[in-house]
Formats: C-alpha cells, structure tokens, sequence
C-alpha cells in the first residue's frame, strides 16, 4: 500500500503510528538524547514525526507548522506515542524562525514543507547555529538557491542532508551492492525517473489529500496547495532526486565522479488540463489554466567518467508507478520495470533472470540488519532508513551519508532541466558543487549495516 | 528456438560464398580528427589579460576539438553596456591570409559569431556581473568546424548558445586578441600530438 493509498483509506487522524510495529528502537537509551526540531508536519512530515517518536535516541523538541489541520493531527500523533508533548509554533509563515530563536541547544532540525521554503529554512537553521538539517527533496527552486545552500553549510561547518529516501530501496541497496563487488562489470549507462501518476495529488476538493475533485492553490489541500503551481508555472524536471540519488551512487557521483553536461526535452503539456476537463468540465474555471509543464520530461547526463544516465519525469498521465531503473555495464545490466537481471558467464545467454534470486543474494547488509524495523515505515521502509542515517550521523558528530554536494548536484537538475528547455534542448555545462573537491573524494554512503 | 541459434545451425560449417566483383569494398574507418590515442592532454591559462598581449591558437591544437574559456565581466559602463569582442585567427606574414573570426556579445546583449547573431537577447541584469564565454570547437570532414559559443554566469547556469559552421578549421589558427572590453582570465584546452610537447614546457608566467 502507498502513502496515497494509505491515507485514503484510513482515519487520518494519528494515521502513521498505527502501521509502524510497536517496537521502540533504542528503548533504554543511556546517550544523550538527540533534540530535534520539525518544520512542517504535513502529511510527510507525519511520516518522519511517526519514526522520531518511535526512537528513545531523539527528543521531539519543537514543532512548527501553518496548517492547523496539520497541528491537530501531529498533536494527536505525539499524545498517541506517549512521548512529552514538543513546543508548538505557528500562527504565519515565519513561525518557524521563532522556533529558532526560542529552542535552546537544538542540534537537528528536520524540514519538511512545500519545496520554495526549504533553501530559507535550511540556511535559517545553519545561521541559528544547528549543525545537522535534513530537508524532504529538493533544496532549492533556482540555481542560486542551490549554491547559497551548499556555501552556507561550508560556512557554518554544518551537515545538511537530503532525504532522498529511494536510495535506501532494498532492490536499489541490493544493486549497488551487485555494483560494487563488480556483477556488472564497469558501469557505463544508468537511467531512472519519477513516473508516477500525481494527478491526484495535483488536484483534490480541497479536503481529502488525494483526488475528488480539480481544485488546486488556496481551494487546494495538502500537496496541490503548493505543488501543483510549478507544474503551471515551470517546465523541466521539477522532482529529479528519486531517480538520480540511486544511480549516482552507482558511480560515485562528487566522489572521483561528477555530472557534466545536461540536455532536456518536454513533450506538449496535456494530462492536467485534461484531467480538469474530464473531472471538472469545460467550464471550470481550472480548465482555462495553461500548465507549462510538459507531460513527460527526458534528460540526459554525461559524467566525468564516460557514463551517461537518463532520467525521465512523468506525473501527469495515467500510468503505474515506476522508477524506471537501469544499472548497465560491460557485464551485465539490472532493468526494474521487468524485475530483471542478466549477468554475462552466469545467465543463460540472451536471457533475462528474475532480478529476485539475484536481489535476496545481494540484499544490503543495513537491510539485513534492520529490515524488521523498517517494516510498516513508509514508502516500503525506506523512509526508516533516511532517518536513521541522519539520526545516527547528528548522535555521532560524522558527515550524513548523503551530504550538502550530493542534495545540490541532484536537485540542481530541475533548474538546469528548466534553462536546457528553455534554451531549445541545448546541451548545458553542469556545475561543479564540490568546487573541485569531487575528485579527491571517497564514497561513504551505505558502506556497511552501520547506517 | 532463438533466430540467432536457428543461423548458428543453418551455418554451421558452410561459410556463405564470396562475391565476385570489381568494385572496391566501402571503407568504414574513424576520421582521424576523432582519433586521439597518443595525444597528449593540452592546458594553459593567462591571467589578467590585456588588450596588448597576444595569444594564439597553435597549429598542433587545430587537428582536435579544442575549448576556450573567457572570465569576464564589467559590461556596464556609463553609457549602457559595453559588450565583448574577440578576433581569432589573425595571421601573422608567413600563413596565407584567411578570414578573421570575432565573437563575443554585443552591446545589444547578444551572442554573436562572425556574421551570425542568436536569436534569444541576454537580460542586461545577467550581463553585468561575472560571466564566462566558452567556445568549443570541433573538427568536421573537409577541414570544416563545428564552433559552439556558450555564455555562462557565475554560477554556472548556460545563458545562451549560438552555433556556427562558417568557418574552416584554418580559420582557427593564429593570434587571438581582444577587440572590445576586458577579461579576467583565457584558458585554452585541447590536446596535441606527440610531437608538440614542447609547447607544454614553455613557462606560462612569460605571458
């Protein structure tokens, strides 16, 4: 079941603990707790709020959020969970600096708002001092943004991790695990996406989170009050993480590895406005909406190494969902989307294996380790995985497995989509985050079932 | 049963006949312009440079497609913007006399290369702070080229793009000075045979 799914179907009310197994990690905990802070808890922000209670490692500290509908929900989660009830901040949508302002010794913060909010909460937070930020996807809206981020933790010395959950997929981990014990001999081509159907996320009745209705902006609820605008007014690949974080750690991407040149096409725009007019007729109003954002977007990366990766966005048709994946080498390739592998000397010639035989052998030892807390977590698990990397990095005083260059290199390719378009599908140069440092560089992302 | 392991059995041991013709058998071979095995990896960098020195583009560089970057900056002037303009290829007496090339960005705010303009105008506001012109050039059949002219900021973000095929590779040879406005560093990029190494050990603090 998804996230849509699950909301749909259930109370939203305290929706999230009621999956989650009843198990405290780090019950008994003797260390010093860790105090966090949340900005936004939404409906993903209650995903991440659903696993921080669920830890005696981490106090809740304070919570900020605009949606009072929101702060119930939050509140009713914590009351659930048993644990102290964190300070609440809200009232405008600059509560979230009160927050920092008031919150003592606070050395983590996790955001989780509508994306144009994260490069000024992320630098908000580094300025008030805290050392470790982790932020849902997409640290900035304009290159610029994604510069001032990445100049800003070097300059406060700080982390500042991106929740790119997908990394942590136990078929991704399995396969990067292939990867590097050489399965697929050396890397040359990957490619990934975000293809899922957000038509009911983009729209709703302004009550229920997904669908029901083709409203969006303020007569919008959750996700089509803010995300549906960038589909209006922006055309590139708006939401490119999920399918580059996985493949870049394939090939070390700011690691020996960077990407370098970028060129996008869009096809005409049509799925939402279609959607509209089949759901909400002719005459409503949204249907005279002219959405820049074409149905699906196909980008292609060359890196520094010789490899090249496709990345393809596409939200606004009816299909399943699916990421697409592709890991190719000179020995063998993984395809998600028919679940196979084939590997050079040990698949019969010519022939796909079910990638299941092959994905159990290379499960990753963090999945090995904690796939039964994971289990219930959302999306698949995979969310337990990001918090626990970045808890675990904040307790510990190290570098977040995926850093500041990592969230900057991958989230930079919406605004560099969006010029490449612009330009007439130019292929456009990459900029270097690292300022160099990509080639001295070691992979230190899932190297052992530490986090 | 597989096509390809149906040909296996059909083949096996009765290699096809040889035709018997007069005509020549098509060649596929790399242009040796795309062939870069044992050449060596050229780079050399200027700073501050001035309108009085001088810069060339070397005979070795030409065979290979080749980079050029341009820091600039400090468009605006008193009188709105002053634009940028480069002249490549000037001869000097002992190679025969070809058409110059000049690119740059003109005061209008856009990219140009000989008698080529882009289409696209440059915003004044991303012209008058720091920018970088990269111009790359790439070897095409029959001595042509292939020049790209990329007007970036920066951060790194590609502004514009103009495309040009007017020029030979000849035409790329020889001085490179600057016509109008100032720049703050040239690097030039490419690669070079084996036997022009020597240019490699030449001091870059003479220029």
């Amino acid at each position: 079941m998804n996230r849509r799914e699950f909301v749909r179907t259930t109370s939203l009310t305290a929706a999230a603990l009621t999956v989650l197994p009843e198990k405290t990690l780090f019950a008994n905990y003797a260390g010093e707790k860790l105090k966090i802070a949340m900005m936004g808890v939404g409906l993903r922000g209650q995903n991440h709020l659903a696993l921080i209670l669920k830890r005696d490692d981490v106090e809740l500290v304070a919570i900020c959020d605009v949606e009072p509908r929101m702060l119930e929900m939050a509140k009713a989660m914590i009351t659930k969970s048993g644990k102290p009830m964190p300070k609440i901040y809200t009232g405008d949508n600059y509560a979230w600096k009160k927050m920092l302002q008031q919150t003592k010794d606070l050395k983590s913060v996790l955001i989780a708002t509508p994306w144009e909010w994260h490069k000024p909460m992320i630098i908000g937070s580094l300025e008030a001092g805290v050392k470790y930020v982790a932020t849902e996807v997409m640290l900035g809206i304009t290159l610029q943004d994604h510069w001032d981020v990445v100049q800003a933790a070097e300059k406060h010395d700080a982390q500042v991790m991106m929740l790119e959950n997908v990394c942590y997929r136990r078929d991704v981990l399995a396969v990067l695990n292939m990867v590097r014990q050489g399965l697929f001999g050396e890397i040359t081509h990957l490619q990934g996406g975000y293809q899922h159907d957000l038509r009911e996320v983009k729209f709703n009745d302004g009550i229920k989170p997904y669908g029901g209705g083709v409203e969006f902006n303020e007569k919008g609820f959750s996700e089509a009050k803010w995300r549906t605008n960038h589909s209006v007014h922006r055309n590139g690949d708006l939401y490119p993480t999920h399918g580059i974080g996985p493949v870049a750690q394939c090939i070390n991407i700011n690691r020996g590895n960077r990407f370098l040149k970028l060129s996008s096409f869009a096809t005409q725009s049509r799925g939402l406005h279609k959607y509209i007019v089949d759901h909400g007729g002719e005459n409503h109003p949204n249907a005279k909406v002219k959405f820049r954002l074409g149905d699906i977007v196909t980008t292609t990366i060359q890196c520094a190494n010789g490899e090249t990766i496709i990345l393809q966005h596409d939200t606004n048709s009816p299909r399943p969902y699916s990421l697409g994946f592709r890991v190719q080498g000179t020995d063998g390739l993984w395809m998600d989307v028919n679940n196979s592998i084939y590997v050079e000397g040990k698949s019969k010639p010519h022939q796909w294996d079910n990638a299941k035989e092959w994905l159990d052998k290379y499960d990753h030892p963090l999945w090995k380790k904690y796939g039964n807390d994971a289990t219930g977590a959302g999306h698949g698990g995979m969310d337990f995985f990001v918090i626990h990397a970045f808890i675990e990095s904040a307790k510990r005083g190290t570098p977040t497995p995926l850093d500041v260059y990592d969230a900057a290199a991958w989230s930079a390719i919406t605004p560099l989509s969006e010029q490449s378009i612009e330009l007439g599908n130019e292929t456009i140069d990459f900029p270097d985050f690292t300022s160099g440092k990509w080639m001295n560089r070691n992979a230190v992302f899932a190297l052992n079932d530490d986090y | 049963m597989h096509r390809r392991d149906i040909f296996n059995i059909l083949f096996k041991g009765s290699p096809p006949n040889e035709l018997d013709t007069a005509e020549s058998e098509p060649v596929i071979e790399t242009p040796a312009y795309l062939i870069n095995e044992g050449t060596i990896p050229f780079f050399r960098e200027y700073k501050s440079l001035s309108e009085d020195v001088e810069v060339s583009i070397l005979p070795q560089l030409i065979n290979y497609e080749f980079v050029l970057k341009l820091g600039a900056g400090h468009l605006e002037t008193p009188d709105g913007l002053s634009g940028i303009s480069l002249c490549l290829g000037i001869k000097d007496a002992g190679l025969p006399a070809l058409k110059e090339i000049t690119l740059g960005v003109n005061a209008e705010g856009y990219l140009f290369i000989g008698d080529l303009q882009s289409k696209s105008k440059i915003h004044y506001d991303q012209l008058i702070a720091d920018l970088q012109f990269i111009v790359e050039v790439k070897p095409q059949p029959h001595g042509k080229s292939y020049a790209k002219l990329k007007l970036v900021d920066r951060i790194g973000l590609t502004l514009a793009v103009l495309k040009s095929e007017q020029f030979s590779q000849e035409n790329w040879l020889g001085v490179i000075r600057l016509e109008l406005g100032q720049f703050h560093f040239l690097q030039l990029e490419g690669r070079s045979a084996p036997e022009g190494n020597q240019l490699l050990t030449t001091n870059i603090s003479e220029y």
